[in-house]
């Protein structure tokens, strides 16, 4: 069954937002970052959805999913697997660790070392993982959401700068309207309606709507354009560190995918607009000062999007 | 008789409020023209002021009768941000729909703070820095005592906006700069859309009432990062102060498995080695932990010597952010208030949010504040005190913490005169060179 | 907000200003040089220390100004000519030019508020990192243009005109964009007229107050006041003596006899305690051609002369003349009037007057006596014709008869000073006569007077000064307060003598009760005569006017300071070098189609995708055509000719059937 890429996208819309109400735009966005092969990290309060969307969208695509729940006392090797000796054979068997799936949630990704989140973070940015010497390769649909409770603070150690780079888009689900929260009471009165979710793409369809992802036509006007939002992140006012290369190329993924979730084959400024702020906003760091000014990162891309002229 | 005074300052600065609020930039002139016309024009046989005095006298009535009506309707929202700092400018926006079905042009937007005036206690009450330099007739009447007072209290000086053209039932969104000039929560009261007559001297207004608050943190001074000999003893903290079950992760030493063991803690190698299971043993981690320590007790209301107090604090406070060490931060206000920080930059934020709505305390003596810190000592490693006199209760403190061994670091912040007799291991800062002051640190 | 003013309006306004109070030609290169400032590019680096000089430049020339107009326009004698206050305002907007012109010639472009306030000042220097501040001048300065040039006075329609017209030129780009200029433009005129009734009930006004304000208190006040000494009382001198002011100043000359007596005034009635002045109007006296010169009476040679210099209060009051004056020399003032009686009271005077007078040493010319001058009261008659008995002085010669009152008074009378005590009116010349037998010079010559009548003499009370006291510092003679004196004129030998019975002690009585600080009173005095002098001096040669050249060497060095200031050009606008890139898709119809929307007032705004723009005017129907235009553009494949042309075909029918409909839009959504 050989679906066209915007029936994809709508399909997984339609079975996301079956458990999901209100919450079309951040799906959305989450759906474009999926298809672009990047990693996602959701920043939200706690209750408002995050494990339901990430377990909604392994069923969905009839995927594996693991969750870890990131603790200060979680170890590297809780991830990625550990070398176990076993005593009949007398031999080391490797035990995989969550990391081999199709989509992993870690949960609260805050609160484990910067050890353990770097060794989640290389394998994401590898692909594969080594112990003692030997590389397994992870599964080639691997799509990690990570969460953050930005309320928690004590305990906790911020993901270091470098390695936020590494999460191709930052989104928020926020709390839902009023209709909607009482439309999830009524849903999940008896039970949870994710239980009853049923896959309605395959794997391959998924790895086929990346490869057309990726064959999205952007004009060099619009990458150029793409290139000078970010360009300016790096100076502007309050800013210590700015958005790098691999921002503007992340940019131009998630526009693609954005565009194919339309049914266009290229791409229009549109998308390059509505993809900058989850894109660069939390790869940048304000200067302290600033920041107790009240600049934030999200408010300083709006701003450069009002600036910089967009092409029409 | 300050009852009098009190009541005519206040209605005269009503009065100037809603002048000013009323006069567009032109009209103030016209209005200042308006005065000297009057002084110069008086005798008219000598000079032909007179005539200037009528035709702006003119100007101004055909422009206050113009502006009497003003049908409108509009609707507004302001996007605040989380917080802003002192002196440094910050910028929000306000969004503005015309309601009425009309595109609107010309209009200015003056968003208005809450009440500048003082209450009458605090009039009385009140010492304005330097007031003893005025002469006998300024500190009977006190109307310099009130401008200071009024300055003290009004957060921030907000110029008016020109209004871009407002298409109807669209929002409109202007950016508005302000530069906060004193800590504590700016308050909003709302938001006034003025149309300037066709002369453009007077304006017509409609309000709308919009409360909200900014919180301001205190200003911050650059300086170095403070080094306190202090020793890393066995303080209990660290990661245990997470609300998480777990031991950290320092990994000290092996020891034999025990039933009941989680299967992670098992060394394979050591196992594969040995022939039983064997099991790593982890160390909890300790932090250093600072105190600072901020002297509140001061007489004055809107004391400055107070204010430069709290912004050294909050300076000391971000110099000392390390991602291992704890920062408390004590102070007496209604009660004793220990407040602990540390790990990462999102603590300070919330500690200068504590900086920045902290208020003197007037009815507790200096012992309260003595006998919070050393009820606290064995817990510190160090000690940082910021205080606003050098008097015998505080060199006490002082003494004590260093004969419990506790290494303090002692800032005093104060007038000139104040700082004359220090000790050599005690900083003075002046105030109005706190800059100075702590970059030679 | 605007705050610098429109071109060409500070230019204006002083060609205002210069063309109402006559200083055109210097007005003339004034504007050109303001307005030249936006067309050169050049401008200076000021800091604040450069503009706290400037304003004390300006500040010093006002003063110096002031000083000097105030010293000048003391000669003038027209009573409605300018004021110095308003002469000085007139000149301000030259005075203040310097700091107005560096603030449109510096590069800052707005002067700071310390240069004005000496508090904000201090407050910069405490804290230095503070900003003050900063206030752009060109507004105010043009209005102190226009405010000086009403101080010109021309009362013609041209000043209300030119400040019309001003006052429209500065309010235009105030005007609020909101209303068109059909609203702005009767406005101004409906002020104008307004204005312009105004000013003229206004003036009708004060005319009509300050004369029913001048009636009301004419009605109340009757005659004279005082300052002309209608009536003179015992006890007016004594207080009198109670000083040690210096009244008056008496050059020195050989031949001056002293002591020497200045006369004031003379009376001829008494009336317990006073005497007064009968029938003693006072009538003009006519200057010489020269206006200085005033001459009442026929000359006797020998003539003597007297230099007397005197102040006068607010320019009026009473002179003091030797008793045979009948000619004053170099009076500087308007008007002098003269009674019968010699007292001669003079008008819109300096407020210090230097004269000579000339007079025939050997006496009053006054008029020949009338029958009050024999008159003895009733109520000391049988008194004095007791002691007249008693001197035997029915019989002699009038001479003779005054040498006998003189040298009773002198054997039995000692002098005392007055201590304060009221005179009865019953009996103070009882109490004298009778009595005491020692009184002041007021009691020594209301009794000679009577005395003399009694006995048949004519006789008359004299008030005036005596002068007999010499100042080394100031190096001639000086008459205190303590030196006046009353004393007796009888009409002996047809002419009428100074007839002084007091004890001749009474000067250095008087002196003895001098304070101890008397000399430096004198200093006081005498510096505040020489800056009186100097300020009501007639000749030109004062150094007033030399002290107006000293400040031009200032000027120069102020000037060139600044001009050895870095000169930094304008910062010239940086182009920007605009990469080319390509942009496909320009000549899309669509642009037309938001070209036509845009004039119709739902054009996109800036930051708005169009997507969201045509949701928001409701204008579905360019959904297609919106696809079509965004594949043109941003699409690299591009469109096949067959779209192309149908992108073309759809825009022409959509503007065709939207030609009427846009125009007549105001502000609904389209279709």
């Amino acid at each position: 069954m050989s679906l066209q890429p915007s029936e994809v996208f709508h399909t997984l819309t339609q079975n996301v937002e079956t458990v999901m109400r209100g919450q079309s735009g951040a799906i959305r966005r989450l759906l474009a970052a999926f298809a672009s092969g990047g990693h996602v990290l959701l920043e939200d309060y706690p209750g408002t959805g995050k494990t339901t969307l990430a377990k909604a969208l392994a069923r969905s695509i009839g995927g594996r999913f693991k969750r870890i729940q990131f603790t200060p006392d979680l170890l590297p090797s809780d991830i990625l697997g550990v070398s176990v000796f076993d005593q009949r054979d007398h031999a080391f068997h490797f035990h995989e660790g969550p990391v081999f799936t199709n989509v992993l949630l870690a949960d609260e990704i805050n609160r484990a070392s910067p050890r353990t989140q770097s060794a989640l973070l290389e394998a994401m940015a590898e692909g594969q993982v080594s112990v003692e010497g030997t590389s397994y390769r992870l599964a080639e649909l691997f799509f990690v959401i990570a969460t953050q409770n930005p309320v928690e603070f004590r305990g906790t150690y911020p993901l270091p700068e470098a390695q936020m780079d590494r999460f191709a888009v930052q989104l928020s689900l926020g709390y839902v309207a009023p209709e909607d929260e009482v439309a999830i009471l009524s849903a999940q009165a008896q039970r949870h309606p994710i239980d009853t979710l049923a896959p309605c793409v395959s794997i391959d369809d998924v790895l086929v709507v990346r490869r057309r992802a990726a064959a999205v036509r952007m004009s060099d006007e619009l990458k150029r354009y793409a290139v000078d939002v970010v360009r300016a992140t790096r100076g502007a006012n309050g800013v210590q560190l700015g958005a790098s290369p691999r921002a503007s190329l992340a940019l131009m993924k998630a526009a693609q995918a954005l565009a194919l979730s339309e049914g266009r084959e290229f791409v229009i400024p549109e998308d390059v607009r509505e993809m900058a702020v989850p894109v660069i906003a939390h790869r940048m760091v304000v200067e302290p000062q600033a920041r107790f000014a009240g600049v934030t990162t999200a408010g300083l891309v709006e701003e450069i999007l009002a600036k910089v002229p967009m092409p029409s | 008789m300050k009852r009098l005074l009190f009541r005519w300052f206040n209605s005269f600065s009503a009065f100037q409020y809603r002048l000013d609020r009323r006069c567009t930039r032109a009209g103030s002139l016209a209005l200042g023209v308006l005065g000297a016309a009057v002084v110069i024009g008086l005798d008219t046989n000598r000079t032909v002021g007179y005539q200037v005095l009528t035709l702006v006298l003119a100007l101004v009535v055909l422009s206050a009768a113009s502006s009497l009506v003003f049908r409108g309707r509009f609707a507004a929202r302001r996007i605040l941000p989380r917080f802003a700092s002192v002196g440094v400018p910050v910028t929000y926006r306000v969004a503005i729909a015309n309601q009425t079905g009309r595109r609107q042009a010309g209009l200015v937007l003056l968003d208005e703070l809450s009440d500048p005036r003082p209450s009458f206690e605090e009039f009385v009450t009140a010492r304005e820095p330097g007031e003893e330099r005025r002469n006998w007739f300024d500190r009977q009447v006190g109307y310099p005592r009130w401008a200071w007072l009024v300055s003290q209290k009004r957060g921030a000086v907000i110029p008016p906006r020109p209004l871009p053209p407002l298409d109807p039932v669209v929002e409109t969104e202007v950016m508005v700069e302000i530069t906060p000039l004193r800590r504590g929560h700016l308050r909003f009261k709302g938001v006034t859309i003025a149309r300037p007559d066709p002369l453009g001297l007077i304006q017509a207004l409609k309000s709308i009432a919009l409360p909200q608050s900014l919180l301001v943190l205190p200003k911050r001074y650059p300086m170095a990062e403070i080094r306190i000999a202090g020793t890393r003893k066995y303080q209990p903290g660290g990661v245990a102060l997470a609300s998480t079950v777990g031991d950290s992760e320092e990994f000290v030493s092996l020891r034999d498995y025990r039933a009941g063991d989680p299967m992670r803690r098992i060394h394979w190698k050591s196992f594969a080695r040995v022939g039983r299971p064997v099991v790593k043993e982890y160390l909890d981690e300790f932090f250093v932990r600072h105190a600072l320590v901020l002297d509140t007790f001061t007489t004055h209301l809107g004391d400055p010597v107070f204010e430069e107090a709290v912004s050294v604090a909050a300076s000391i406070a971000i110099s000392m952010q390390t991602q291992e060490s704890l920062l408390d931060l004590m102070f007496v206000g209604p009660e004793a208030y220990c407040f602990t920080a540390g790990r990462g930059v999102a603590h300070t934020e919330q500690l200068l949010e504590v900086l920045a709505c902290v208020g003197p305390c007037q009815d507790k003596p200096f012992r309260s504040l003595h006998h919070a810190v050393i009820d606290r000592h064995d817990l510190l490693s160090g000690c940082v005190c910021v205080l606003l006199a050098w008097d015998d209760a505080r060199q006490e403190l002082v003494r004590h913490l260093e004969a419990l061994g506790t290494p303090t670091r002692v800032f005093v912040v104060g007038e000139r005169a104040t700082l004359d007799r220090l000790p050599g291991d005690v900083h003075g800062l002046e105030v109005g060179r706190i800059a100075e002051g702590l970059a030679c640190l | 907000m605007l705050v610098t003013p429109p071109p060409m309006l500070l230019g204006a306004a002083l060609l205002f200003w210069g063309w109402q109070t006559g200083f055109l030609f210097l007005a003339l290169p004034l504007a050109i040089l303001i307005e030249a400032a936006r067309a050169l590019t050049w401008r200076l680096e000021l800091s604040a220390t450069d503009f706290h000089r400037l304003t004390d430049l300006c500040t010093l020339l006002i003063v110096v100004s002031g000083v000097y107009l105030f010293s000048t326009t003391g000669t003038a004698r027209a009573a409605d000519g300018p004021r110095a206050m308003t002469l000085l305002f007139q000149w301000l907007p030259f005075l203040l030019f310097p700091l107005v012109a560096s603030q449109l010639y510096s590069t800052a472009g707005k002067v700071p508020l310390t240069a004005f306030f000496w508090a904000l000042r201090r407050q910069a220097a405490r804290a230095p990192e503070t900003r003050p501040g900063q206030v752009d001048l060109g507004y105010l300065y043009f209005a102190l243009c226009v405010l000086s040039a009403s101080a010109a006075n021309r009362r013609t329609l041209e000043f209300y005109a030119g400040l019309c017209v001003l006052a429209g030129w500065a309010l235009w780009p105030w005007r609020s964009r909101r209303f068109s200029p059909l609203w702005w433009v009767p406005m101004l005129g409906i002020a104008a007229v307004a204005g312009y009734g105004g000013h003229v009930v206004l003036h009708r006004f004060q005319q009509v107050a300050e004369q029913m304000v001048f009636d009301y208190i004419f009605s109340i006040v009757r005659g004279d006041v005082d300052p002309f000494r209608v009536t003179t009382a015992i006890g007016h001198l004594g207080r009198l003596k109670l000083s040690d002011r210096t009244v008056l100043r008496v050059e020195p000359r050989e031949g001056l006899h002293l002591p020497f007596l200045l006369r004031e005034a003379s009376y001829d009635v008494y009336n317990s305690p006073a005497w007064l002045a009968s029938g003693a109007a006072f009538t003009a006296v006519q200057p010489e051609a020269d206006g200085e010169t005033w001459r009442f009476g026929t000359g006797r040679s020998p003539v003597e002369r007297v230099t007397v210099s005197a102040y006068l209060n607010r320019g009026r009051g009473v002179l003091t003349l030797p008793g045979g004056a009948f000619e004053i020399d170099r009076l500087a003032v308007v008007g002098v009037h003269r009674n019968r009686l010699g007292a001669v009271k003079v008008e819109e005077g300096l407020g210090l007057v230097t004269y000579t007078a000339l007079f025939a040493p050997d006496g009053p010319l006054d008029g020949p006596p009338i029958e009050p001058d024999l008159r003895v009261p009733p109520r000391e008659a049988a008194l004095l014709s007791r002691v007249a008995m008693d001197l035997s002085l029915a019989g002699g010669s009038p001479a003779e008869k005054v040498e006998t009152v003189a040298a009773y008074f002198r054997r039995n009378f000692k002098y005392s000073t007055w201590k304060g005590e009221r005179p009865r009116k019953e009996s103070a010349l009882e109490e004298f006569l009778l009595n005491s037998r020692a009184g002041h010079c007021e009691y020594f010559a209301t009794a000679t007077t009577l005395l003399l009548r009694a006995a048949g003499v004519p006789a008359r009370y004299a008030v005036g000064f005596s002068v007999q006291e010499w100042s080394r510092l100031e190096q001639r003679y000086i008459v205190r307060a303590r030196h006046a004196h009353s004393w007796t004129l009888a009409y002996v030998h047809g002419a009428w003598r100074d007839v002084d019975t007091t004890p001749p002690v009474w000067a250095e009585t008087e002196q003895s009760e001098s304070s101890l600080l008397e000399p430096v009173h004198d200093l006081w005095s005498f510096a505040t005569f020489l800056f009186s002098r100097w300020r009501w001096s007639e000749d030109d040669s004062g150094i007033g006017r030399h002290a107006a050249w000293l400040l031009i060497p200032l000027v120069l060095l102020l000037v060139w300071r600044l001009y050895s200031r870095r000169r930094v050009g304008r910062e010239a606008a940086a182009s920007r070098a605009t990469v080319a890139v390509a942009r496909p898709g320009q000549d899309s119809e669509f642009y037309l189609i938001a070209d036509r929307l845009r004039t119709a007032g739902l054009g996109r705004q800036a930051a708005e995708p169009p997507s969201e723009w045509i949701e928001r005017i409701h204008a579905r129907e360019l959904g297609p055509i919106l696809d079509l235009h965004y594949r043109y553009r941003f699409d690299p494949a591009g469109l096949d000719p067959t779209e192309r042309s149908l992108l073309r075909a759809q825009s022409e029918a959509w503007l065709r059937d939207h030609a009427q409909e846009a125009q007549a839009v105001g502000g609904r959504g389209v279709g």
